[in-house]
């Protein structure tokens, strides 16, 4: 039988009990966490290359856009809690900033902000299925290519 | 003093034991010698005698040979002492302080630990499969400068809304 009559061991129990709550606590606070993928994609006219990230709708893409190749060339994730801002740089010099507002575990409305440097270029609120990409594209790139940029959270 | 008597052992033993030997006059002591060395039966019986210490010498030395040990009253007050002595420590605020320095310390590093645990950066999320959302509600769209913003819808069945900015190339 376990005698509590020693400080220590009181203490001991004390911190135990603290660390219990503190890590209940944070399980409570993760569900007011998003979990944010941000995808950067290269569209070009120079060749027909398509990553295999991208297989599944780039028969989709192509029939709409006038762009033949698309390469995934970042891929961005992170978790930020509602209200919360989530950035993170892409390709070219564009960077993104992904701010989760609502969150109801089916669907989750983001504010989406595309910047080129210190400019901002998109800024768009949008309301999705959770885990679902929506596609913001047509911000230039080098060469006559564009950038198209693929955000979901959950 | 007593004259000394020479003819019998005993009194002559009585008068050495109860007299002060420097009270004795040189003449005395000479007598006393001449009658021991004239008289070897009294002298044995003298010198089988133990020597009587001044009195002030065998006080000194009792008390230098006697262990020095508490008085009752001493004993009583040590007792005493002993007894509440753990009353008075742990009214002390210093002794207190000293008793929790221990739990304080043990609750500081579970909550230090808990913290650090926390603050651990969140393992990075794998890639999700790419799964375009079909159902999206545009709340708002803003594009900046001289871009124009459209929607464009990829058709079919599994159509998907595109939001794209046509930027002015001039």
């Amino acid at each position: 039988m376990l005698r509590l009559n020693h400080p220590a061991r009181l203490a001991l129990l004390v911190a135990l009990l603290g660390f219990i709550g503190t890590e209940l606590a944070a399980a409570l606070d993760d569900n007011e966490n998003v979990a944010v993928q941000v995808w950067a994609i290269r569209a070009t006219r120079k060749n027909s290359v398509v990553s295999p990230e991208l297989k599944s709708i780039a028969d989709q893409l192509k029939k709409q856009f006038k762009y033949t190749g698309f390469k995934l060339e970042a891929q961005r994730s992170g978790t930020v809690g509602l209200g919360q801002t989530y950035s993170t740089s892409l390709i070219g010099g564009y960077s993104a900033k992904i701010t989760p507002e609502k969150h109801d575990g089916k669907r989750v409305q983001l504010q989406v902000e595309i910047l080129k440097g210190k400019e901002r270029k998109l800024r768009a609120t949008v309301t999705l299925s959770v885990g679902r990409f929506q596609f913001f594209g047509g911000q230039s790139l080098t060469g006559g290519d564009a950038l198209i940029v693929g955000t979901a959270a959950r | 003093m007593n004259a000394i008597p020479g003819d019998n052992p005993e009194r002559l033993l009585e008068a050495l034991r109860s007299a002060d030997l420097d009270q004795f006059s040189p003449e005395e002591v000479a007598r006393i010698e001449g009658l021991l060395n004239s008289r070897p039966d009294l002298a044995s019986v003298v010198g089988e005698q133990p020597a009587t210490p001044d009195a002030g010498l065998a006080s000194v030395l009792r008390q230098s040979s006697a262990p020095q040990t508490p008085s009752a009253s001493e004993w009583e007050s040590v007792w005493e002492n002993i007894e509440t002595a753990p009353a008075t420590t742990a009214n002390q605020p210093s002794r207190r302080w000293l008793h929790w320095w221990t739990p304080l310390t043990a609750i500081a590093a579970g909550l230090l630990l808990g913290i650090v645990w926390r603050s651990a950066p969140a393992p990075t999320t794998a890639p999700w499969p790419l799964q375009l959302a079909t159902d999206v509600e545009i709340q708002s769209l803003e594009v900046y400068g001289d871009a124009t913003p459209m929607i464009v819808s990829t058709g079919g069945t599994d159509s998907i809304d595109v939001i794209w900015v046509l930027e002015d190339e001039g």
